[in-house]
């Protein structure tokens, strides 16, 4: 700490840009995650048809015939499901990651500013939220109102978000008492600023990372609920073709491993992205 | 002459950094004496704790003793493997660090921390080393010993904690003890009990101390051999009397010049009295009141007062210290000032605005007319807008300015405070502590406030830094006319900056007025309390500096022992 | 004293939570498109609207919502989850058969992965840079973003058909004769994968808080004095790091609880467990919203003295939780 001048402004994102860019695993994450969100994206135009069209002989194992990944048990391209499929797992993941975040911020940080009545109530609810088996409590959810996926999105987005309002109010709990809070009050900032400009920017980055997670989650999530079968049947997802495939494992185990491990890498990535994430953002590591 | 107990030769020590190693203690020697006091002297970062560290082998797994050795009873340390120097650290040498509240284990009796040294070095068994263990908390004063033995860390006070740590230092009668800032984390009252004790038990066992310190005063009081460290590097070595008295190294005079002189106050020094006595006030407080709810388990509620109906004073262009040790109300009280905590009661009417009265939008503009200037240089900043922004905040929350001059408004005041225009774009982690708090004091002036409250703006800073802020305030005030509201525990500061003093204990006024009059001829006993036990130098050179048999002619004998 | 006032204040808080539970339910009953009377109507393959009208009076349906609800909470007082017309039987009979089989899935998972997770976690922050540290980081990867049905669909694959080590299915094997203890052995056979399957995840999750809660720990002011005390590095690590490190990964065991239950629907899918997972699986693909909900309720319950456990736990464990809060 040294008190020559320093002229170049480094913002905290550019730093912390910088440091996940030296992050290999996370880069590696990263890579893996646009190629896989380029498939679901491209995949359809790249690789037209019905995927829920019968192509050839069921069980084709993969490699034969010209199927890369074989058939399944009603002789569907494997490879064209799981191409088709990335896209419904995927923004599944992503609305369903987003009405959590949204949910939780929202929550958290009113529980964590106004404290009193306000933090009371909330927090009751969060921890009532917390009580129900998430999984149960969203196949409830589907199976009461219909498996459609908007429903699926909002089931999975309505359990999970406990734990961003978590995060959130105890950061904001934490950001509250520093003495910059206290100077901005001082210097006449509103409430409302107070709560978007000054706090929640500095509780973004354990948010940021949890969000990141939370994508992860929700993939999992929906994939959990396919292989249960409460999902739409007329849609493609990954965990739809494990879910479809499951009483035939003895058969065809690579129906059931094949789109698991689509899902096991399409998380992976996330999580490898998400540490990154934590790891640039983590002010332990970067202050002083 | 007999073999020093303790002698560091041309001690190097490294830690490993992101461009190789980098030095942080540097061809450092000196000899320890059995049953001497030896301090170490210096600035954060000077590498005082790593030479203690060094000693105990406890250096941090990055940092090691790239060369020199350090020779304790014929044996040289720094070639020890881990299990020898584990016989020797706790057992032939203790040390004691400077955060009492974290440095004991929360989850264990305190009783069990000091049995545990015990058994471990000395074979005791349960019941022996828990009964020893009790002797030695009453041999440190902890009142009812045996039932306190078995308290929680987190059931005592500060005080209380550092007294269990010396227990547990000394459970082995070790020949040296290490101090490392012992008391840097406690109020001064409690500092003074705890060097005494520390003085006490150290010539009872006939342990030789290491105490490691930045304040002069207590190296005045306390050592009979002083090495000061600068930047690594032993720049100053001697016995107390000659630092002291003749400083070599410019680095020692300012830590000497830093020591409050407050038995050497003269009423010439102070400010005389003019008719400006007669002028109204700029703020005026009265009767303030302010309490907290403590929130209990099971609904039950608890009303702490934290300032119990005080009144006072500050005239235009001038500073009143409000000064007391920590709980005092000194800084809550500044806070309702400023209306940032919640008010029961009082009046409280600044530059002819009654500031109570004020709610929700008016409370809000009336903010620009008071602001204040916080301890922390890195919390006080948010760490996510630029220096720029940070100064700009309060010129766009209470628009004083039309939009359009508030930039320029800006760069001049970086100016004033002694910044470049340049560094408006930096982000705040792109500054030292000392300009940190330089961005704080621009915050502070942006909308022209009626009053500055300084709330303990230099305490965390290192000394040097610390008289260059002091001497920015002391300049701004002078030219831009700024009263002061200046909260400080730490009376060599407040003897620096003050007009007035009001002393404060336990949510209540016992001494106020000039600060001639209360720092020299202090009428209440617990300021005079206060003052005796600030360490001073003035004060143990009258003595002829600390004499090892003169230890009963301290005036910190006199202290009742709180419990 | 503490301790009882304690459970005494976090058992009406139970109370509460689980009317909620309740009142949830009920909300979720009436907001469903249909009601019970259409879904035994369509299960009977049609009835006529005298008929309906009939059952729909005799089960309350006619009455103010309000008054349903308080029927409803009256009946779950009196431990009546009503009635399941796909089993035909009452619901409360159906969990109770169930509940002891996910239990032992629940906890004996919960257990194996603290356990596993807390000692992976320990070695690795012992050695941040060393292989089992490395070891934690990889696992604690898989464990969150494998699909634990996928993973147990592995291992099914891997330790039951290829290498016949452990059963395919189910909870015991009905040819195993004679008393409790090889009765038990049979049980415990049958655990082995599933609870090795469902505890990966959290595994994964308890090791890496605990190596990071034990770096912090290991770096901490209190550490420092136990090593200058001269203890071994075995004393400083597991009576004075160790003690100080396990809170964290206790709470977030203890948020857990709900996450397991989840996790054991699908595990109890994926090995044929004879738990409350599959039944509330039969039960929504049946539309049977009586035993849904009584599962619901339930697996609250569980979550609630699971959570009880562990602020238990904590409190043996932190004499500072008795004095905060």
């Amino acid at each position: 700490m040294s008190d020559q001048p320093i002229t170049r402004a480094r913002s905290p994102f550019s730093e912390a840009f910088e440091m996940f860019r030296r992050n290999h695993a996370a880069m590696a994450g990263l890579v893996v995650l646009v190629a896989i969100v380029a498939t679901a994206i491209l995949g359809p135009i790249i690789y037209p048809g019905d995927p829920f069209s019968m192509v050839w002989a069921p069980f084709t194992p993969p490699g034969q015939d010209g199927y890369l990944l074989g058939t399944d048990y009603l002789g569907r391209d494997l490879l064209s499901l799981l191409v088709h499929g990335a896209k419904v797992s995927l923004t599944v993941g992503l609305a369903a990651a987003f009405v959590t975040v949204t949910i939780g911020i929202t929550v958290g940080a009113l529980a964590g500013f106004y404290r009193g009545i306000v933090e009371e109530a909330l927090m009751r609810l969060t921890e009532f939220f917390q009580v129900l088996p998430t999984l149960l409590f969203s196949m409830v959810i589907v199976a009461l109102f219909g498996a459609s996926l908007p429903m699926i999105t909002f089931a999975i987005g309505v359990v999970s978000w406990p734990a961003v309002a978590r995060i959130t109010r105890a950061e904001f709990l934490r950001i509250r008492e520093l003495e910059y809070v206290t100077a901005a009050r001082a210097g006449g900032v509103r409430n409302v600023g107070l709560i978007f400009r000054v706090i929640l920017p500095n509780a973004l980055p354990p948010i940021v990372v949890q969000a990141a997670l939370m994508v992860g989650s929700a993939i999992l999530f929906e994939a959990g609920l396919s292989f249960l079968g409460l999902t739409d049947p007329n849609v493609a997802s990954w965990g739809q073709i494990i879910g479809s495939n499951r009483e035939y494992i003895l058969d065809a185990s690579y129906t059931v491993t094949v789109p698991g491990v689509a899902i096991f890498i399409t998380v992976l990535a996330i999580s490898l992205v998400g540490d990154g994430l934590n790891d640039a953002l983590n002010p332990k590591l970067r202050q002083r | 002459m007999t073999a020093p107990l303790l002698s560091l030769e041309n001690v190097r020590v490294e830690l490993g950094a992101l461009k190789g190693m980098l030095a942080v203690v540097d061809d450092l020697s000196f000899q320890l004496e059995a049953g001497e006091t030896l301090s170490i002297v210096g600035e954060s970062g000077s590498g005082k704790s790593m030479a203690a560290l060094a000693i105990m082998g406890l250096l941090p797994t990055i940092g090691r003793i790239a060369q020199g050795s350090i020779r304790f009873a014929g044996r040289d340390l720094t070639k020890l493997d881990d299990a020898a120097l584990r016989s020797i650290r706790g057992n032939q040498i203790g040390m004691i660090f400077q955060e009492p509240m974290t440095s004991l284990n929360p989850v264990y009796k305190v009783g069990e921390q000091i049995a545990e040294v015990l058994r471990h070095h000395q074979g005791l068994s349960h019941s022996d080393a828990w009964a020893r263990a009790v002797e030695l908390l009453d041999a440190v004063r902890i009142p009812d010993p045996k039932r306190r033995a078995g308290s929680y860390p987190h059931e005592m006070s500060g005080g209380q904690r550092q007294r269990v740590m010396i227990a547990v230092a000394l459970a082995c009668r070790p020949k040296i003890l290490i101090a490392d800032e012992p008391t840097t984390a406690l109020d001064v009252t409690v500092q003074a009990e705890i060097f005494e004790l520390m003085r006490e038990l150290a010539r009872e066992i006939g342990t030789a101390t290491i105490l490691i310190t930045h304040d002069m005063g207590v190296v005045a009081e306390m050592a009979d051999h002083v090495v000061v460290m600068f930047r690594g590097k032993k720049v100053e070595d001697g016995t107390v009397g000659d630092v002291i008295d003749r400083p070599s190294h410019p680095y020692t005079k300012s830590l000497i010049a830093a020591v409050p002189h407050l038995t050497t106050e003269t009423a010439t020094v102070s400010i005389s009295p003019t008719k400006e006595e007669t002028s109204t006030p700029i703020l005026s407080v009265h009767d303030l009141r302010v309490e907290f709810n403590v929130k209990k388990r099971f609904g039950r509620r608890e009303i702490f007062t934290a300032v119990n109906g005080i009144s006072f004073d500050v005239e235009r262009g001038k500073t009143l210290a409000l000064v007391g040790e920590s709980g005092s109300g000194k800084t809550t009280a500044a806070l309702a000032v400023a209306r940032l905590v919640t008010v029961q009661a009082g009046q409280v009417t600044l530059d002819g605005t009654d500031m109570l009265a004020l709610h929700g939008e008016d409370l809000r503009r009336a903010r620009a007319k008071v602001q204040v200037i916080f301890q922390d240089p890195y919390s006080s900043l948010n760490p996510r807008l630029r220096a720029g922004a940070i100064v700009r905040e309060p010129l766009d929350g209470l628009g004083t300015l039309p939009e359009a001059e508030r930039d320029d408004r800006v760069a001049d005041l970086f100016e004033q405070v002694g910044l470049g225009k340049d560094q408006m774009r930096l982000f705040p982690h792109q500054f030292s502590g000392g300009q940190r708090q330089r961005i704080s004091i621009a915050r502070a002036l942006a909308t022209n406030p009626a009053l500055i409250i300084c709330d303990e703006a230099v305490s965390a800073l290192d000394v040097i830094i610390q008289a260059q802020i002091l001497d920015l305030l002391r300049d701004l005030q002078k030219s831009l006319g700024l009263t002061y509201l200046f909260i400080s525990h730490d009376l060599g500061v407040v003897q620096q900056m003050c007009d007035k003093v009001a002393v404060m204990y336990m949510g209540n006024i016992v001494e106020y007025g000039d600060r001639y009059a209360v720092l020299s001829t202090p009428q209440m006993e617990y300021t005079r309390q206060l003052l005796a036990a600030v360490p001073s130098v003035d004060r143990a050179r009258e003595r002829g500096f600390h004499k090892k048999e003169q230890d009963d002619a301290t005036g910190l004998g006199q202290l009742p022992v709180k419990t | 004293m503490a301790v009882v006032s304690m459970i005494a204040q976090r058992i009406g808080y139970a109370v509460a939570l689980l009317i909620a539970v309740l009142i949830l339910n009920f909300v979720m009953i009436n907001l469903a498109p249909g009601d019970v009377v259409d879904t035994i109507a369509a299960d009977s393959g049609g009835a006529d609207a005298e008929l309906m009208a009939e059952i729909r009076a005799e089960y309350g349906l006619d009455q103010p919502v309000i008054v349903q609800l308080g029927r409803y909470i009256a009946k779950v007082a009196q431990f009546d989850l009503g009635y399941s017309y796909f089993y035909n039987r009452p619901v409360v009979d159906l969990i109770l058969e169930r509940l002891p089989a996910t239990l032992l899935l629940v906890f004996s998972a919960q257990f194996f992965a603290l356990i596993v997770g807390v000692l992976l976690g320990v070695f690795a922050a012992k050695r941040p840079n060393g292989l089992v540290s490395h070891v934690v980081t990889l696992f604690a990867l898989f464990g969150y973003a494998a699909p634990v049905f996928w993973t147990g669909i592995l291992l099914l694959i891997a330790f039951s058909l290829k290498i016949p080590l452990f059963p395919v299915a189910g909870m015991r094997d009905v040819t195993v004769e004679g008393g409790f203890l090889p009765q038990a052995l049979s049980v415990l056979h049958h655990l082995v994968l599933p609870m090795f399957t469902l505890g990966t995840i959290f595994i994964a999750l308890y090791s890496r808080l605990c190596r990071a809660s034990m770096l912090e720990v290991l770096g901490s002011d209190y550490v420092r004095t136990a090593r200058a005390k001269g203890l071994s590095p075995r004393e400083v690590t597991m009576k004075h790091a160790l003690k100080n490190a396990l809170p964290p990964v206790i709470t977030l065991a203890g948020l857990q609880f709900s996450a397991v239950i989840s996790g054991a629907v699908l595990v109890e899918t994926v090995f044929s467990w004879p738990g409350l997972g599959q039944l509330a699986l039969t039960s929504i693909l049946a539309r049977d919203a009586p035993t849904i909900l009584g599962i619901l309720f339930f697996s609250a319950l569980v979550v609630i003295v699971g959570n009880l456990l562990t602020d238990l736990a904590l409190r043996f464990i932190d004499p500072r939780v008795k004095a905060g809060g």
